[in-house]
């Protein structure tokens, strides 16, 4: 979903940033570093690290942007999730955007890419 | 709470990339149906991400409801389909008669159609994903929705981010 989005806003973006590369994160994206930082802290619950993204961020974007980055994250602590618990395959694996992320990040090696018929070593 | 289900809540949190179907089928022998995991799934994930969500703004977390009386409904839909994933699902055009709000807007993602055998989870989904990042009908829009602060791709890296320390493929 980040490169469609990037793709239909003509917005030149990193992917690394996804794997946590801090330069890659804000490559096009406002308060893109602060943004991951604090997903980052947050999806591996660091509880030294949080407190500082999240004052790093609500000092940079303000609070509004902490709140709604806060939701999205727990939405997305609850999506893999189910995705997972379920075993649902990707549903465009076919498409071009799906090859362009796959062949950007080592995403294949996860477990989880079984449940698209993709094995992993 | 039977032992079976104490070790799924823990897999479902802390290793959900791990679980296989054999797993899962092996439960249904222990005594957790697909009908019962789809709901523990569906009940577990929902309190997580309230906590998360909590815990992200460094609020203290919100007790649990007092349990209620009332009658186990075991609804099943009519219609349900092993053809991807551990556990049957509504089919894509399955979202009919008193499933036929569950697929918003015609949209029947796989992450949609996962907990479907359970329609209560999948609005327990539906409400909750509206309100922390967006309702399915205005996910289409990859610019930016007008509800929020941050634009579409500020929120898809912190979607992906959060997926990749996961090891979540989808």
């Amino acid at each position: 979903m980040l490169r469609v989005s990037a793709k239909t806003t003509g917005t030149r973006i990193d992917l690394k940033g996804v794997m946590g590369d801090e330069a890659a994160a804000a490559e096009g994206i406002l308060f893109g570093r602060e943004l991951m930082r604090l997903a980052e802290a947050a999806a591996r619950r660091d509880l030294t690290a949080l407190p500082a993204a999240r004052r790093e961020l609500l000092a940079v974007a303000g609070p509004e942007v902490l709140v709604d980055a806060a939701g999205v994250i727990a939405n997305f602590q609850r999506m893999v999730r189910i995705a997972d618990s379920m075993g649902i395959p990707v549903d465009n694996l076919g498409s071009s955007v799906s090859a362009e992320v796959r062949e950007a990040l080592p995403i294949e090696r996860f477990a989880s890419a079984a449940n698209s018929g993709i094995s992993h070593s | 709470m039977f032992p079976t289900a104490i070790d799924a809540v823990h897999r479902v949190v802390n290793h959900a990339g791990r679980i296989t179907r054999s797993w899962v089928e092996d439960n249904t022998t222990k005594g957790l149906s697909n009908s019962a995991y789809v709901e523990l799934v569906g009940v577990v994930v929902c309190v997580l991400s309230i906590d998360e969500f909590h815990l992200c703004l460094d609020m203290s977390l919100e007790p649990l409801p007092p349990a209620q009386a009332g009658v186990i409904t075991r609804y099943v839909p009519d219609v349900l389909r092993d053809d991807i994933g551990f556990v049957p699902m509504i089919p894509k055009e399955g979202a009919v008669g008193q499933e036929r709000d569950l697929f918003p807007g015609g949209v029947s993602a796989n992450v949609l159609r996962a907990l479907s055998s359970v329609p209560q989870a999948l609005h327990d989904w539906l409400a909750l994903a509206a309100a922390q990042y967006l309702p399915v009908e205005r996910m289409g829009n990859m610019v930016r929705d007008d509800a929020r602060s941050i634009d579409r791709m500020q929120m898809e890296l912190m979607a992906a981010r959060v997926s990749s320390i996961n090891e979540c493929f989808y």
